[in-house]
């Protein structure tokens, strides 16, 4: 008897004294945390963290509120939110980090060193560069429906990478791999500003370039497409051509399932680059008001402009890549080392210096036209 | 005391989760880089001759462990040291494992907690498990084992569509060198550890046959470990896999089904608890039969608990941080092979010696008797 009284005492000690963290905080206690946006710090400080907190009151005008430290480190940063939002800050639910051009002009390393070891924070959040505007105003804008930016952001980039493909979602560890992989430049998305009568909103627009871990140039919208198109990624992107020029006979056609190959070769001693991109693509939408050239409407014809005006896109990307930039983007030295270790150990060492910039790429667009829509002639 | 007996299949389970534990979490040297899986693979061929040694010393003296076979070959000295020198190891490990476990709890949720509290409930468990037998140990293995490969199956199916394949090029691109010096380190840890299985396995079934139950758990615990590194590789790359202490949980992490199943990286937590209990009570029992072989005690569940003691005491002073045990983690593929490799080695010349003898005598006797 007097043994299952101890027993039934220990556990009722056990529930109450063992259960439970002594360092819980309750959700009402709690500021979450839905993006981050670092900038180059004011006062002699270092960076300027700043957070967009998730208001949980649903009646509230604004579905966020920023706050903003600055600090010599990151992390410090963190802790001096407090001082300004009375409540510990919880990173989990974090979804996008925007970074301004000026802190990647020198360099993202210090960045992602806290954003990996910081516990609470994933693996796989998205990273941004904002590009002529300041990382916090990226977050402080409206956004175009009632959601924190952080949250809206994300969405945006997915939906941007399935339908229009001229920017491509960089998460936290691939940033890291491109940046410590030698024959591959990282890239970022970017994050900008757009004014819509007087208001504006955030967008996203291109890809940031990195040499190592310094930001060097961007790609624009239409460059950055095409970037897409070399590495095989567009899941489905507009392309509009002009059949006849005198007469504008405009046709665009939308990408659909699109397949690149990068190979290479060895010829006298110097490596060529082939690029064979094959791409079905659907019509999307013929523009003529010259109802002759409907008997000129050739499909064969549809998709050598395409191919045509893609090569030459393409070229140009690489030619402005190659010289003004000179950083491996595509990937072709990492390429070469998975495909040739021997000879990737061969030419690693003058790969950014001479190589690559001396490159010599070979284009081929191939573009086969699957579907026309509901109907088969224009209207 | 009565002997306790488990079945082939109990021992089967009890040593795919003992060498699944803390690897599964831990992930393996990566100096060889993208090749790390092949190292893994070897490592699983170089483990076979090994463990047909050990299951042969077993089969020279049937049903007896470690600790008789030591004392019955080199006498009551020479199996003294021996004895003290398997305890020592068998603790240590134990030990090690306990650490590994609150730092792992440490790092990843609970970064408050005291390591104290997280190793006293972990041991206890142990400790309660043990108390109640082996049997408990491998029926309670045969559930644990179970959902550990549905884990390590359902996570690389699940997150197939965040793979990238290309990580794993070039095969074979780097010296043969690291390779091997991985596979020699993925030996030691975990599948040379099976050693203390020598302790273990005397209380299987005599229908079993030892080498069945080392040569199918190893294969299986093998294929487990290969197919959750290839998924680290394919989902993380390198160096970020290089660059993280615990792959397995970050990998994981990224698995998404449908926004509704998300951030379920606490199963491969849970992964690490059921292998870890497994692992700290084999090192638990095994010390513990030695410690009563050593000083003659008839019961071994009567010394557990101190063991078990000084077990929480010593994973608390062991290391002074996190740095230092991934540094011993290095160093321990060096130093392990003493107790897995040599030792062994050592036991078994004696014993075929000693066999041989015995049949040389038994013939002669066979002989004068005629």
């Amino acid at each position: 008897m007097i043994k299952k009284f101890i027993s039934v005492l220990m556990v009722i000690i056990t529930v109450f004294l063992f259960t439970g963290c002594w360092n819980a905080v309750g959700i009402d206690k709690m500021e979450f945390v839905a993006a981050v946006a670092i900038d180059k710090g004011i006062d002699g400080c270092k960076y300027t963290l700043s957070a967009e907190l998730i208001n949980l009151d649903k009646e509230a005008e604004e579905p966020s509120k920023i706050v903003e430290a600055s600090a010599d480190s990151i992390f410090d940063a963190t802790r001096e939110l407090i001082t300004i939002t009375s409540r510990k800050l919880y990173y989990g639910h974090c979804k996008a980090v925007i970074i301004s051009e000026e802190v990647a002009k020198e360099g993202i390393e210090p960045v992602l060193d806290i954003l990996m070891r910081f516990f609470t924070s994933r693996i796989a959040l998205d990273l941004f560069i904002s590009k002529d505007v300041k990382a916090k105003d990226i977050l402080a804008e409206d956004s175009f429906r009632k959601s924190p930016n952080g949250f809206e952001i994300d969405t945006m980039i997915e939906n941007i990478e399935n339908s229009l493909s001229n920017s491509e979602k960089m998460e936290l560890f691939c940033v890291v791999n491109e940046i410590e992989t030698a024959g591959k430049s990282a890239t970022i998305p970017v994050a900008t500003i757009r004014k819509i009568d007087d208001k504006n909103y955030f967008t996203i627009a291109g890809i940031a370039i990195f040499s190592h871990d310094k930001l060097v140039g961007y790609l624009n919208d239409d460059e950055s497409k095409y970037f897409n198109m070399i590495a095989g990624k567009v899941k489905s992107t507009p392309l509009t051509v002009n059949l006849d020029e005198e007469e504008d006979f405009i046709v665009s056609a939308q990408i659909l399932d699109n397949k690149s190959s990068i190979n290479y070769e060895v010829i006298n001693d110097k490596i060529v680059i082939k690029i064979n991109i094959n791409s079905k693509v659907n019509i999307g939408e013929i523009g003529s008001n010259n109802h002759e050239s409907l008997e000129k409407l050739q499909y064969s014809k549809i998709s050598e402009k395409l191919e045509i005006k893609s090569e030459s896109k393409i070229n140009n990307l690489m030619k402005k890549i190659q010289n003004q930039y000179n950083c491996d983007v595509f990937g072709f030295g990492k390429k070469i080392y998975q495909k040739d270790p021997e000879l990737w150990k061969v030419v690693a060492d003058k790969w950014d210096k001479e190589i690559f910039r001396n490159l010599k790429v070979e284009v081929i667009c191939d573009y086969e036209i699957c579907h026309t829509g509901l109907i088969e002639k224009d209207v | 005391m009565e002997k306790e007996i488990i079945s082939g299949k109990q021992a089967t389970n009890i040593m795919i989760g003992f060498i699944i534990g803390s690897s599964a979490v831990f992930g393996f040297d990566a100096s060889a880089k993208n090749d790390v899986w092949i190292s893994l693979i070897i490592s699983i061929f170089i483990s076979i001759p090994i463990v047909i040694m050990y299951s042969r010393i077993l089969k020279l003296y049937p049903q007896k462990n470690l600790y008789e076979i030591v004392y019955e070959i080199f006498g009551k000295v020479g199996g003294a040291i021996l004895s003290i020198i398997f305890i020592f190891y068998s603790f240590q490990l134990g030990t090690l494992v306990v650490r590994n476990f609150t730092e792992f709890i440490r790092t990843v949720s609970l970064d408050a907690t005291p390591q104290l509290i997280l190793s006293i409930f972990i041991v206890l468990f142990c400790l309660w498990i043990l108390k109640s037998g082996l049997e408990v140990l491998g029926r309670l293995s045969i559930v644990f084992v179970i959902l550990i490969t549905i884990i390590v199956a359902l996570t690389f199916i699940f997150l197939m569509k965040d793979m990238k394949f290309d990580n794993i090029k070039p095969i074979l691109g780097n010296s043969m060198q690291p390779i091997l010096t991985s596979a020699f380190s993925a030996f030691t840890f975990p599948f040379g550890e099976t050693v203390l299985f020598m302790v273990v396995l005397s209380s299987v079934r005599k229908i079993d046959s030892p080498l069945k139950v080392y040569s199918t758990s190893v294969f299986i615990a093998g294929l487990l470990l290969v197919l959750a590194l290839l998924r680290n590789i394919f989902i993380l790359g390198f160096p970020t896999l290089d660059l993280l202490y615990f792959p397995s949980y970050s990998s994981v992490s990224k698995l998404n089904i449908g926004d509704f199943i998300t951030r379920i990286e606490i199963v491969i937590a849970t992964n690490f608890l059921f292998g870890g209990i497994i692992k700290i009570s084999v090192c638990l029992y095994s010390t513990a039969k030695g410690v009563a072989k050593l000083f003659n005690i008839n019961n071994y569940k009567d010394v557990l608990t101190p063991i078990s003691l000084f077990m929480i005491t010593f994973s608390g002073i062991i290391y002074n941080n996190i740095m230092q045990m991934f540094e011993f983690i290095k160093i321990y593929s060096y130093y392990a092979p003493i107790f897995q490799l040599i030792l062994p080695v050592l036991i078994w010349v004696f014993a075929e010696i000693k066999a041989h003898k015995v049949k040389k005598l038994a013939k002669v006797q066979a002989k004068l008797e005629q």
